[in-house]
């Protein structure tokens, strides 16, 4: 300090060497700001010995400073001595309001004169991050006092874009332009609703680091980290955390001459800081869920492995499952995987071995299997959800194979598969439908319907008509042939009349056996009209069952006989006829008579 | 130029068409063996295409039916699964196949009716009726007429004795076993060309109070779930529950057994 101040009389005197030179104030200042932004702006004095009047600022103006600096040079050039010396008075101006401003002139008041710098025109555009959501934006808060930019605290966001189930890293970090202390105590934060929590462990804060935001510096440093699984999708609202903070505050003391942090007076205040309200945006997982997802969400890989793949039954094999990588390593869901009917699955150790959100998981599955032989276990589709990609992926591991050796004598007994007459119920491990009938069959084309077709009816209609036809001319055929036998019948005595008159005649001339045939022919003749019998039908015992039936007397019948049988022996033995031959033809005659009568 | 372009375009097009015609109807048979390949190497789905395609195309066998359902089955479409599961049970109502399957995929299904029985008589008629396909009854009745229509012949004109009496009762048990028989050629043309039962393939569908899309929701069902069809009004369909509830839905969705 001493320094400064012995150097600032140095240049006290050199100035007054060099009084010739016109004194003048150069400003530096941006044109245009954003606001909430702080910037500088910078008045630069050849001259040290006058007092600097700041100028006015808008009321929309926050301001800090004026900070001091003083330069000097001196040159020797060929003997001859030049010196110069500068003033610059910085200050820290935030613009609050948009709009374009007019800072009036700054003036530098010396013994005998005063300059006037220029007059400043700032434009002052609307602030584009102000409110953004993303944790760091590190912004002034417009709503904050002038004294809580100075200090404050925010979140600051691994990502403001994540998928339900994305971890989202947080880390509660101080920004400060003042001693303060105790830092890291009593913070006080919202619910995170919509969130599970998962703090990570850090180092107690030590020494805050530097850090330029906006040309501003601050001393910085991260109070607390935690992770943040989102459990439902939207656009999620993270409130405010609050924290009490000792603030090591300067009583105002305007020392013009050598800038506020010299002799200012150091007090500290406590104060409450807090953090702006972040939104995150949480997308929901596509939809649909493939069928078997997990739940993780990340970047994951999976291997296993297994302890021996040649036992004895009944030995405990540990079958290993690891995954490994980064995201929501400790929601992951426990992998799936049937076992054979033979071997039993016990459910898992699990063992999760992670920092933050990366990590491993170490699943153990203890098999025992109950019979021997070769078994395979099939390997594990693990669905997860990979951020990058945006999609479903499935992590496989490759099946194993055991090979299970019947045990030794003591374990026969737990082992019922050879000896034993112990029986097992047939195990039914699911249900599936019956498979495919394969071979060629017949493929025949659809086909219209019959019974659908009108001339399937007109068939049967047809058929009718044609049954009728059938009988209606079968019926004519028959009447036709009755009526044939109504004649005959009728004309009976007449044809035997004729015959009897043509034996008649024979008689008269001795003719005897002409006469027996005339006869004969004349009985069987009038018996086959009269009956309806056809001749190649007609013999005796024929006869005499259908005159019988008839209800020709007995004694006709008798004479019926007699006389045909009369009339055959004569035939063939003419001369040992009994009867004459008069008599057998007058009983012809009479046979005739009779039956003529009766039927 | 623009007319021999077009004239271009239109025999590619043609050939194109042909080249096509000629891909989509070649030998159902090798197709059927195509489709059990697809089947086997499990793709399921377009084995259940080229089963489809065949019965669209006036293809039926039992077999082809259970096939079908089994693809769909796989595929997981199981309303699809059920339709041709229950149009190969009205081809082969004695299959223990068809009839297990159907069970299974009837399982699958989302909605769950207390479906009534019909009266055992009713089904045993139905049965009898599928046992053999409407046609092969009706060839049946017109033989049994016809021989009926032979024995009264016979019976009116043969000569009291041996045959007479045979040939009277051979004749009315003819003509009772024609007349069944063509009952049983209605029927089975009945159940399996004109069924008024309706399988749901959408995955959801809502029953309306009327048809179109301002009728008030009444019902929501889901695929394989059996319906009657009542009538039917343009693009919408009046259907009756298993439980008595009617309600107009998009015709598109269900599809007639």
């Amino acid at each position: 300090m001493t320094k400064k101040y012995l150097l600032f009389l140095v240049s006290l005197l050199l100035t007054c060497s060099v009084m010739g030179q016109a004194t003048a104030i150069e400003i530096n200042a941006p044109e245009s700001v954003t606001a909430g932004t702080g910037f500088r702006i910078v008045y630069t004095v050849n001259e040290t010995s006058g007092k600097f009047l700041a100028p006015r600022f808008d009321e929309s103006f926050s301001v800090n400073g004026p900070s001091i600096s003083t330069s000097h040079s001196t040159q020797w050039i060929n003997g001859n001595m030049s010196s110069t010396s500068s003033t610059t008075y910085m200050f820290f101006v935030v613009a609050q309001k948009e709009g374009t401003f007019t800072i009036p002139p700054a003036q530098y008041a010396m013994k005998n004169a005063t300059v006037s710098s220029a007059s400043l025109t700032i434009n002052v555009s609307n602030s584009q991050s102000s409110a953004s959501g993303g944790g760091v934006s590190t912004s002034s808060g417009q709503r904050q006092s002038s004294s809580g930019e100075e200090v404050y605290l925010r979140f600051i966001l691994s990502s403001d874009q994540v998928y339900v189930g994305q971890p989202v890293e947080v880390k509660l970090k101080i920004f400060t332009r003042r001693q303060i202390s105790n830092p890291g105590t009593g913070i006080s934060y919202p619910d995170f609703k919509g969130f599970l929590k998962k703090d990570i462990k850090i180092p107690q804060l030590q020494s805050l680091e530097n850090e330029t935001i906006n040309g501003v510096q601050y001393g910085t440093g991260i109070l607390d980290k935690f992770l943040l699984y989102p459990q439902m999708p939207g656009d999620i609202k993270i409130d405010r955390a609050q924290m009490q903070i000792l603030v090591q505050e300067k009583n105002d003391f305007d020392d013009p001459f050598f800038g506020g942090s010299i002799f200012s007076n150091m007090v500290n205040t406590p104060r409450t800081i807090s953090t702006l309200p972040v939104n995150i945006h949480v997308k929901p997982l596509p939809s649909p869920q493939p069928a078997g997802f997990s739940g993780a969400v990340g970047k994951f890989e999976m291997t296993s492995s297994i302890s021996k793949d040649n036992v004895q039954v009944n030995d405990a094999v540990t079958y290993t499952v690891t995954l490994s990588g980064s995201g929501n390593i400790g929601l992951a869901g426990v992998p799936v995987f049937e076992v054979p009917a033979s071997i039993e699955k016990y459910d898992p150790k699990v063992t999760a071995n992670a920092e933050g959100n990366t990590g491993n998981k170490t699943y153990e599955f203890l098999l025992i299997p109950r019979h021997s032989g070769d078994f395979v276990i099939p390997g594990i589709d693990y669905v997860c959800f990979d951020i990058a990609s945006g999609k479903y992926v499935t992590l496989k591991t490759p099946s194993k194979k055991i090979t299970v050796v019947p045990g030794n004598g003591t374990s026969e007994t737990s082992q019922p598969a050879a000896t034993s007459t112990d029986k097992e119920d047939v195990k039914y491990l699911g249900q599936d439908i019956r498979f495919i009938k394969t071979g060629s069959y017949k493929l025949a084309m659809i086909k219209p319907s019959k019974v659908e077709n009108t001339a399937y009816y007109l068939t049967y209609l047809l058929a009718l008509v044609l049954t009728a036809c059938v009988i209606v001319a079968i019926r004519q055929y028959l009447r036709m042939n009755s009526d044939n036998d109504l004649t005959r019948n009728r004309k009976a005595a007449q044809v035997a009349g004729k015959r009897l008159k043509k034996a008649q005649d024979c008689l008269k001339a001795k003719d005897y056996t002409t006469m027996h045939e005339e006869i004969a022919k004349a009985i069987w003749g009038y018996l086959s009209d009269k009956l309806i019998i056809p001749l190649s039908e007609l013999t005796i015992d024929n006869c005499v069952s259908v005159l019988s039936d008839r209800n020709v007397p007995a004694e006709t019948v008798s004479e019926f006989k007699s006389i045909i049988n009369s009339c055959e022996y004569s035939r063939f033995a003419p001369s040992s006829g009994n009867d004459s031959p008069e008599e057998i033809y007058g009983r012809s005659e009479r046979l005739i008579g009779v039956l003529e009568n009766i039927l | 130029m623009e007319s021999v372009m077009k004239g271009k375009t239109i025999t590619l097009s043609i050939a194109l068409f042909a080249i096509s015609i000629c891909a989509f109807s070649q030998d159902p048979g090798q197709r059927m063996k195509e489709a059990e390949e697809l089947y086997q190497k499990g793709d399921y789905f377009n084995a259940a295409e080229l089963y489809k395609s065949l019965y669209k195309e006036g293809y039926r066998s039992d077999n082809l039916l259970f096939n079908t359902g089994n693809a769909c089955f796989k595929a997981a479409d199981y309303g699809n699964a059920i339709l041709y599961y229950e149009r190969a049970a009205l081809l082969d109502p004695a299959s223990e196949d068809i009839n297990y399957n159907l069970q299974i995929a009837r399982t699958k299904i989302t909605d769950r009716f207390d479906e009534i029985p019909e009266l055992f008589f009713i089904r045993w008629f139905d049965f009898l009726s599928l046992l053999k396909s409407t046609n092969q009854w009706a060839t049946i009745a017109m033989v049994l007429f016809i021989l009926a229509m032979a024995f009264i012949v016979l019976f009116l004109f043969a000569p009291a004795g041996r045959y007479k009496y045979p040939s009277f009762w051979s004749g009315i048990a003819a003509v009772i076993l024609s007349g069944i028989t063509l009952i049983f050629a209605i029927r089975s043309n009945n159940l399996v060309n004109h069924n008024k039962e309706a399988i749901v393939i959408c995955s959801e569908v809502v029953g309306k109070s009327s048809p179109g899309d301002t009728g008030k929701d009444l019902f929501v069902i889901h695929s394989g779930a059996k319906v009657v069809v009542l009538q039917r009004l343009g693009d919408f369909s009046e259907i009756a529950l298993p439980d008595g509830n009617k309600g107009w839905t998009s015709a598109k969705c269900i599809e007639k057994i």
